[in-house]
């Protein structure tokens, strides 16, 4: 196990070390700051100035070993934009993040876990058809859709939560619906596809054989098996959560990291773009370790291996 | 109207006793500390005081009055801060902090009284020292103002007379200088900023406007409470939170469930629909926001650095048809290249008018080559309304004259880093464009947008670079006013650009609310909003 860990850990350091230099790069490749930074009154000695003040006027190859060096610090520089370190502004949005990817993965795993495996025990029934045509609304809707729909149920329409904002318990709730509800759908079709194989498995016809009651068989024994490619699924959409439910934050001003790593890239905030490509990679690895262990702790063959 | 009458207009009676509200001052430490600055009484009625809130579209970049990196920034210094001069209810300039002004006959220095009841929010009264103070400190290499060259950096000197007087000397002549201290002089606490180290209104911007700073979480909301010393625009409300809703859906929603009193930034689009709704009503004020295809006069398709070709092109272009089209109505059609309210711009010109046979035959005439296509570069976000749909209709105008066009659309940072860029991109023929008077003085625009070499300037003509040079060089203001209609009346024959329209501020109001925006201003002030009686 220690094994494992160890050769996990080295990989995610060569990832982030080559991360450093990608993110880098593809920051400057989208331009000069300088134009959306200063208003257009600002002399060409303010410009000047501020390219310097941020090293910005140095060779590449300079501003990386800078930014490398600081990095290790934990200094990710100044955003251009708000005039603050930048790893502070990212750390503020990577919490409204987590949560809301946090909730939006229970809403998804409590909607699909149990529709599957309701679905694979009942094959051709109509719950099956109903729980087909669930899953196959919530893949085609895109979540824009989906948000703006439920501000116009229940917020517009029926009062009854608010339409946007973050703060409250209440604010998660269309949010994390939104979000929850599309990943539910395939959680749904995975959980489905998987346990009907594991139903049909020699082990599990042994064991109603023997007569072990069919709730420990579907619930202990099926779900274990059929579990390994929902939990890699499950923990591929929380690192997509992470970064990329910028439409869902937009629509529902969540601050979240999303949402301000598009406005960063757009308005050419280098310091912010980088802190938060970086933290969004380590938290997805983190993730993915997690992930990892758990396959070991679910088969054990995996460790092995 | 005597400049008495005018203060006495633009400064209401204070009815209200000093004080601070107790819930505003308890929201943060912050607020918490100016109220103890203040040292001021809790009176009853402060508290009976409703609160506001506002959902604006984008989050402030700084609290730094000399700080300001655009107007996007004002929705909250035009509430939290003030100059000596500004805008009043009617968007013309007025005594803010100022009581009274006179300026000398050479129009060099300028003496000012200022109010006795003006106050920062700590409960300081405004000292002509502070004004000389924010002068020092605007201007000071440290400070890095980015907009320095505008007015500040102009004054040569600001002399302390006595408490209330101070005389603004300045080292060149500038006729616009009293319309730009609204935007580019705030004037701030001395005390404050030498007490306040390093970024005193990065932490706290104390300054003297109807709302004092509360709190403010980053791309959430901003805190604000209605500052009761005020010297005479008090607020009705107490506490006022500007929720920061991006996505516009998502942000008229706000006004739609009641969650918000005030959305801003409404786009026409939304605007239609939002009229219909019974606790809802849609106010609109005419802004300075001009939309414009600027025309590379200067390395782009040859026939573009003719005048005739240019004017042709303004004929060319069904500017009605496409405001009904695009903007739903929601803006003011122009036919110079500036509102009729900026001074000078009305001059008696002929419209070019609609007229596409006209056009083409001009074109002919002038041996337009119709064989090369014309390129024309937009801007494909949505920082302006419906800027990629009005791109496409200028296109297909020119389509029916014959010309053919390439539209590129670019985001914003990509958009004005070619629109701006110091040597213009010959590949571009024309830029869809936008931008904003922060008064109704024209000097600052032409200066950029046309003078030759300026920042967005795609046209160079000696003749206008003197006109512009000379144009804020007047100690009367009907001389230069005479002076800046000659100035426009040559920019409409030389037509540097097609000018479209101003963009209409669009707000959703809730119905209990009674509110006239400020027009020709491009950002809330929310001082004179009240409970709908």
């Amino acid at each position: 196990m220690a094994r494992f860990l160890l050769t996990r850990l080295g990989q995610a350091l060569v990832t982030l070390a080559l991360l450093t230099v990608l993110i880098f790069v593809l920051a400057r490749l989208t331009g000069d700051p300088t134009p959306l930074v200063l208003p257009s009154e600002a002399t060409e000695a303010d410009r000047a100035f501020f390219r310097q003040q941020y090293g910005l006027d140095r060779p590449v190859h300079e501003q990386y070993v800078v930014f490398l060096r600081n990095v290790l610090r934990g200094d990710f520089g100044i955003s251009f934009r708000y005039r603050e370190p930048a790893f502070d502004l990212v750390l503020a949005a990577i919490g409204p993040t987590l949560q809301l990817a946090g909730v939006s993965m229970l809403v998804a795993i409590l909607l699909g876990l149990p529709l599957g495996i309701a679905a694979a025990l009942r094959p051709g029934s109509w719950l099956a058809a109903t729980v087909r045509g669930y899953a196959s609304l919530g893949q085609a809707m895109p979540t824009f859709w989906t948000g703006l729909m439920l501000i116009f149920v229940f917020a517009i329409s029926i009062p009854v939560l608010p339409s946007s904002g973050y703060g409250t318990a209440a604010n998660f709730v269309l949010p994390a619906v939104t979000l929850g509800f599309y990943a539910s759908a395939s959680v749904t079709m995975l959980t489905w596809a998987n346990m009907t194989e594991a139903l049909r498995s020699d082990f599990v016809q042994m064991e109603r054989v023997l007569g072990i009651p069919r709730r420990l068989i579907v619930l202990k024994h099926a779900l274990r098996n059929a579990s390994l490619p929902i939990v890699t699924y499950l923990g591929l959409q929380f690192g997509l959560l992470l970064g990329g439910a910028v439409v869902t934050e937009r629509v529902f001003a969540w601050p979240g990291v999303g949402q301000m790593l598009v406005d960063a890239i757009l308005n050419r905030d280098y310091p912010v773009v980088q802190a938060a490509v970086m933290l969004t990679a380590v938290l997805v690895m983190t993730i993915n370790l997690v992930v990892d262990l758990l396959y070991a702790v679910l088969d054990p063959r995996v460790s092995r291996s | 109207m005597t400049q008495a009458d005018a203060n006495a207009a633009s400064a209401r009676p204070n009815p209200s006793a000093p004080g601070i509200g107790r819930r505003a001052a308890l929201l943060s430490g912050a607020g918490a500390a100016v109220a103890m600055a203040a040292g001021a009484a809790v009176p009853a009625r402060a508290q009976a005081r409703p609160p506001l809130t506002v959902a604006i579209g984008t989050d402030l970049i700084t609290q730094d009055p000399c700080r300001i990196a655009g107007g996007n920034d004002y929705f909250f210094f035009a509430n939290v801060f003030e100059g000596l001069y500004g805008p009043d209810e009617n968007g013309k300039p007025a005594p803010l902090l100022a009581e009274s002004h006179t300026a000398s006959p050479d129009g060099l220095s300028y003496e000012f009284t200022l109010r006795p009841n003006a106050r920062f929010h700590s409960g300081e009264p405004v000292t002509a020292e502070d004004v000389r103070f924010s002068w020092q400190r605007a201007v000071a290499p440290e400070t890095r103002n980015p907009r320095a060259s505008v007015l500040v950096a102009n004054i040569a000197d600001v002399e302390v007379l006595d408490q209330r007087r101070c005389r603004v000397k300045l080292k060149q002549r500038d006729a616009s200088f009293l319309d730009n201290c609204g935007e580019y002089w705030y004037i701030i606490s001395k005390k404050h900023a030498e007490a306040g180290g390093e970024n005193p209104f990065d932490r706290q911007p104390i300054g003297t406007g109807p709302f004092a700073f509360v709190e403010r979480r980053v791309r959430s909301y901003i805190k604000l409470r209605g500052f009761e010393q005020h010297w005479g625009r008090v607020p009705a409300f107490g506490e006022v939170t500007l929720k920061i809703i991006p996505d516009d859906q998502s942000r008229v929603a706000q006004v739609q469930t009641g969650e918000s009193d005030i959305v801003t930034n409404v786009p026409p689009v939304l605007a239609a629909p939002l009229q219909r709704l019974p606790n809802v009503q849609v106010v609109r004020a005419p802004s300075f926001q001009n939309i414009y295809i600027a025309i590379n006069a200067l390395n782009g398709h040859p026939g573009l650095r003719r005048a005739d070709v240019r004017r042709a092109l303004n004929m060319a272009v069904d500017k009605a048809a496409l405001l009904r089209a695009t903007m739903l109505g929601f803006a003011q059609q122009l036919e110079q290249p500036c509102h009729p309210d900026i001074f000078g711009c009305d001059a008696q010109v002929t419209p070019y008018g609609y007229n596409p046979d006209r056009a083409r035959q001009i074109l002919t005439e002038a041996g337009f080559d119709f064989g090369r296509p014309l390129k024309l570069l937009g801007q494909g976000t949505g920082r302006v309304p419906q800027a990629r749909e009005t791109l496409q209709g200028v296109a297909a105008f020119l389509n029916r004259i014959g010309i053919r066009t390439e539209i590129n659309m670019l985001d914003y940072g990509a958009w004005i880093s070619v629109y701006g860029a110091r040597q213009k991109d010959p590949s571009v023929d024309m830029v869809f464009a936008n931008f904003t008077d922060y008064n109704a003085d024209p000097s600052g625009r032409l200066l950029r947008q046309v003078r030759t070499g300026a920042t967005y300037s795609w046209y160079s003509n000696p003749e206008i670079d003197a006109m512009l040079d000379r144009m804020n060089d007047f100690a009367s203001i009907e001389e230069r006013r005479a002076f800046v209609r000659r100035l426009f009346a040559r920019l409409h024959e030389e037509a540097p650009l097609i000018p479209l329209w101003t963009v209409d501020s669009i707000y959703g109001v809730g119905r209990g609310l009674s509110w006239k925006p400020t027009p020709h201003v491009s950002w809330p002030v929310l001082w004179n909003v009240r409970r709908a009686s």
